[in-house]
């Protein structure tokens, strides 16, 4: 029944759209001499490589160690705060490591609150005679980063700990197992695979800042790729350090899926009582505070001080007029992009599904997500490659016609923006949509069929209405991570543009901290959303499993419409 | 009398999987106005042919024709909103985003006139939901669900009607009031109908005819009574009955075994297979056959009784009227209905191990 119609030619587009930039990017990166790229990676990338390995191999011990740890405090034992504890550590998710930086560096400041209050407490008058280790280096970024991106591990270990591995810890314990030995030799080898996928996104997200590390002063592969394109202009230099990011991130991409696949012998089963050890009295305190402790200087040191800040602020000089302006383009490129995404998953993984033999099909749907792995930086300059053509072509047909040839339409435009926008969070709205699409049995499709619809009738009749709740969560995660996003807007955005993310990025990178904070507050605020959103769909997991898939299920979704 | 056209046709109808032949070359016609049961064990292709016959799936050779119209062969397909059959699931498949009304009225004309509005009302009182038009299908028990189903796969009066395993999901005394009116609104409308199914009961309760299927293949077909008193082999024979396999020795178009002589009509001299009836055996005074009972299980109407025959060195277990007194130790007389005997050639058990429902 394979018929090439109208879901094959947009997810032929869609594929065609988000290859471009990689495939541009080979192509650029080969016009570059060979003396150049020698250059490059001698004096430019070979120091940024070492760094960026060096920042790697720090965050990934960083998350690994507070998500794990925090993962089995809270589901191995029962104590006072617990449940709260639990959720509280999603909260770093809110907060981009750019945010965080920016939070941080400003607290630390030598004539910062941090500083003057421990002064003030030592008896020092001089900022010189108290020199704190500086938070702008190699260990601070890990500081930084790790803060940020350990729920990703806690996420996965916590699952893991709380389904099947709760009945092995049982089991266990019963055989006679020590604490120490419960945790080394039972629960911590079952959630080795959640762990590894974990730390591989949290590594693909480092990897892709360009914010943090600017701030902190590392010099990563990102920042090199930032600056040999705009201090130098040299775009196959960027695109050959681009590329050979590309090969660490294939890496990790590797690590995930594997890691994905590895989780077949821990899998996510239904949820079980657990067998939680419970804590009370000064002990019980104790593991509170110790998980307390990442959300603390991960998320409400830093979300307090930079709210004190943007109240400040705006007490003083009333609300800035440039945030409101930054915040009006980025509801215009995040609504723009959001938009583009779920339309474009929405008719992708309705095309699959309504072909699931098909390969064409299923190869368009995996081209096109390929973005999400992609930092933000490198499909940035790939894409400026692929705009630059289509510059350079609309300038020479201008100029044929004997008009006055335009500037740059495309390459740094608003149009660009979303076209990286759309590309990069892609698969966040086909993973959601997907999900939805599982729920409906494929009988719910036949006899739409048979009752005489084509596929568009379909979708728009029945599979539209039942899957408004999916295409809610896939627009809201897609617009937050939109808003958010930093690397490849501040490469691509038209001169005097700025998004909220931009303008602190300005801000911070000047040393001018004025309406930062208030950028960074809104920013914050939207980045919330996602996490209550993630509390729930937890908590709505657990009830579904225990439930058949029937048609009064369903009803939820007729509901919701 | 002029045999009607068929309504359905499958000619030599084959399909395969990516990694599995479902099909091997079916062909059967179903008339207007005549119900099908496609019966067999899980695997045998009984889905797939109601699938390609909807053309939810396209077969890979072979022809389909509805109402003398080709739907598919190798050259033409139509795509399934236009073939006009009606599809009834297993899981009913109603829309849960719309009310039992809209659900009926989905497959007629839009926008929905006063003609589709009449023939919706008419469908629910037809199957006795009218009162509940406007409840969402979760608010409706199982039986209601499917009533809902037929009504709506029957409301725009297709000629070919596809039931996929209606009533497995509905409970003993439901089933069969469910049967019965399906059937009484499976007559009414007139459509070829066609019903999968695993349960032999479901088949010989509503069909006109039954296919049975095994591999991909129509082992035999007919009237249920047909197929019940003259199955072809082993396996269609214990998809009706529990039976019992005795060796027997066939000459001269009689077979000898244990428990007496009987017709071998068509099987050749030596070796052979008698499939017996666990019903077909009584108790008679001057049977011909004694039994020694090495134990006795009640079950209701029947009980089941564990016995020794001489000859024979495997236990028979045979079923009994529950009223006759029997006790484990004791010698009984009894009498074999020949009419529950049935001798194959040996080389007929091949599929017996996986024939089992």
């Amino acid at each position: 029944m394979a018929r090439f119609d109208g879901f094959s030619a947009i997810g032929l587009a869609g594929a065609a759209v988000a290859v471009a930039p990689v495939l541009a990017l080979a192509v650029i990166a080969m016009q570059g001499d060979g003396a150049s790229f020698g250059h490059v990676l001698n004096y430019v990338a070979g120091d940024a490589a070492r760094e960026t390995i060096a920042l790697l191999a720090g965050v990934a011990a960083c998350v690994l160690v507070v998500g794990v740890v925090a993962a089995w405090i809270v589901t191995a034992y029962e104590f006072p705060g617990r449940r709260a504890a639990e959720v509280a550590l999603l909260l770093p998710l809110a907060l981009p490591a750019y945010v965080l930086a920016y939070a941080w560096l400003d607290l630390t400041h030598p004539i910062g609150p941090l500083q003057t209050a421990l002064r003030g407490a030592l008896g020092y008058a001089n900022p010189a005679d108290l020199r704190l280790p500086d938070l702008r280096s190699l260990p601070g970024a890990v500081f930084v980063f790790g803060l940020s991106l350990y729920p990703y591990v806690y996420i996965g270990a916590r699952a893991a700990f709380q389904s099947r591995i709760s009945a092995q810890v049982e089991a266990a314990r019963l055989l006679g197992a020590r604490e120490s030995g419960v945790f080394f030799r039972v629960a911590l080898p079952l959630a080795r695979p959640a762990m590894a996928a974990g730390a591989a996104l949290a590594l693909m997200e480092t990897l892709n800042d360009i914010g943090a590390a600017e701030f902190l002063s590392v010099t990563t592969l990102t920042t090199t790729v930032y600056a040999t394109w705009i201090n130098r202009s040299d775009l196959p230099g960027a695109a050959q350090i681009a590329l050979a990011m590309l090969w660490i991130v294939l890496t990790l991409v590797f690590v995930e899926r594997w890691a994905r696949g590895a989780r077949g012998y821990a899998p996510e089963g239904a949820r079980r009582h657990n067998p939680a050890r419970a804590v009370g009295g000064p002990a019980g305190i104790g593991l509170l505070a110790l998980a307390l402790a990442p959300p603390a200087l991960g998320f409400a040191t830093p979300a307090v001080h930079l709210a004190r800040q943007a109240a400040q602020r705006v007490a003083a000089n009333g609300f800035p007029p440039e945030i409101a302006q930054a915040a009006l383009n980025t509801m215009v490129v995040a609504l723009a992009a959001t938009v583009i995404c779920v339309v474009g998953a929405l008719v992708a993984v309705a095309g699959r599904r309504y072909e699931p033999t098909s390969l064409l099909r299923n190869g368009l749907l995996k081209l096109s997500t390929l973005g999400y792995a992609v930092p933000g930086t490198v499909l940035a300059i790939g894409l400026l490659s692929v705009l630059g053509g289509f510059d350079s072509v609309l300038r020479a047909a201008f100029a044929a016609l004997g008009a006055k040839p335009p500037g740059l339409l495309l390459s740094a435009s608003v149009f660009a923006v979303v076209v990286a926008l759309t590309i990069r969070f892609f698969r966040l709205a086909v993973a959601k949509i997907e999900t939805g699409f599982e729920r409906l049995p494929l009988s719910l499709d036949h006899s739409a069929r048979v009752l005489g619809r084509t596929p568009f009738a379909m979708l728009r009749e029945i599979h539209l209405p039942l899957l408004t709740p999916s295409i809610a969560g896939a627009a809201l995660l897609v617009f937050v991570d939109c808003m958010k996003e930093l690397p490849a807007t501040l490469l691509l955005r038209p001169l005097n543009f700025e998004t909220l993310s931009t303008q602190l990025y300005g801000e911070a990178a000047r040393g001018a901290y004025e309406n930062g904070a208030v950028a960074a507050c809104l920013i914050v605020l939207v980045g919330l959303f996602p996490v209550a959103f993630l509390t729930m769909v937890g908590s709505a997991r657990a009830i579904e499993a225990t439930r058949p898939r029937t048609t009064a299920e369903l009803d939820g979704a007729r509901e919701a419409a | 009398m002029h045999a009607p056209a068929p309504v359905l046709a499958f000619e030599n109808v084959r399909h395969a999987y990516r990694d599995k032949i479902a099909l091997r070359g079916v062909s059967l016609d179903v008339r207007a106005g005549e119900i099908v049961a496609l019966l067999g064990p899980s695997g045998c292709g009984k889905s797939t042919l109601l699938r390609v016959a909807a053309g939810l799936e396209r077969q890979s050779a072979g022809r389909i024709s509805i109402a003398g119209r080709t739907v598919a062969d190798a050259r033409a397909f139509v795509t399934p909103e236009k073939r006009g059959v009606g599809l009834v699931f297993q899981d009913y498949a109603l829309f849960p985003h719309l009310d039992v009304a809209a659900n009926v009225a989905f497959g007629l004309a839009r926008p929905a006139g006063e003609t589709a509005r009449a023939t919706t009302t008419q469908m629910l009182r037809r199957v006795g939901l009218a009162a509940r038009a406007h409840d969402y299908p979760h608010m409706l028990s199982g039986g209601e669900q499917q009533r809902v189903a037929l009504a709506r796969a029957l409301a725009p009066q297709p000629a070919v009607l596809l039931l996929d395993e209606p009533f497995s999901n509905l409970d003993q005394g439901l089933r069969r009031d469910m049967r019965n009116q399906t059937m009484a609104l499976l007559k009414e409308s007139g459509a070829a109908a066609v019903l999968v199914t695993h349960d032999p009961d479901d088949a010989m309760a509503v069909a006109d005819r039954i296919a049975l299927m095994r591999d991909g293949l129509i082992v035999q077909m007919g009237a249920p009574a047909d197929i019940y008193d003259r199955p072809v082999d082993p396996f269609v024979l214990r998809f009706f009955s529990e039976v019992e396999t005795l060796p027997a020795t066939v000459a001269h178009g009689e077979a000898t075994t244990p428990i007496g002589r009987f017709p071998a009509r068509g099987c050749a001299d030596g070796a052979a297979q008698a499939c017996v009836r666990k019903t077909a055996f009584s108790i008679a005074r001057d049977g011909a056959l004694p039994a020694s009972v090495r134990a006795v299980r009640f079950l209701g109407e029947r009980q089941a009784a564990r016995i020794e025959i001489a000859g024979l060195k495997s236990v028979l277990e045979i079923a009994l009227p529950a009223r006759e007194t029997i006790r484990p130790g004791t010698t009984l007389s009894l009498a074999v209905d020949p009419a529950g005997v049935f001798v194959f050639p040996a080389a007929a058990s091949l599929h017996e191990e996986r024939a089992r429902p």
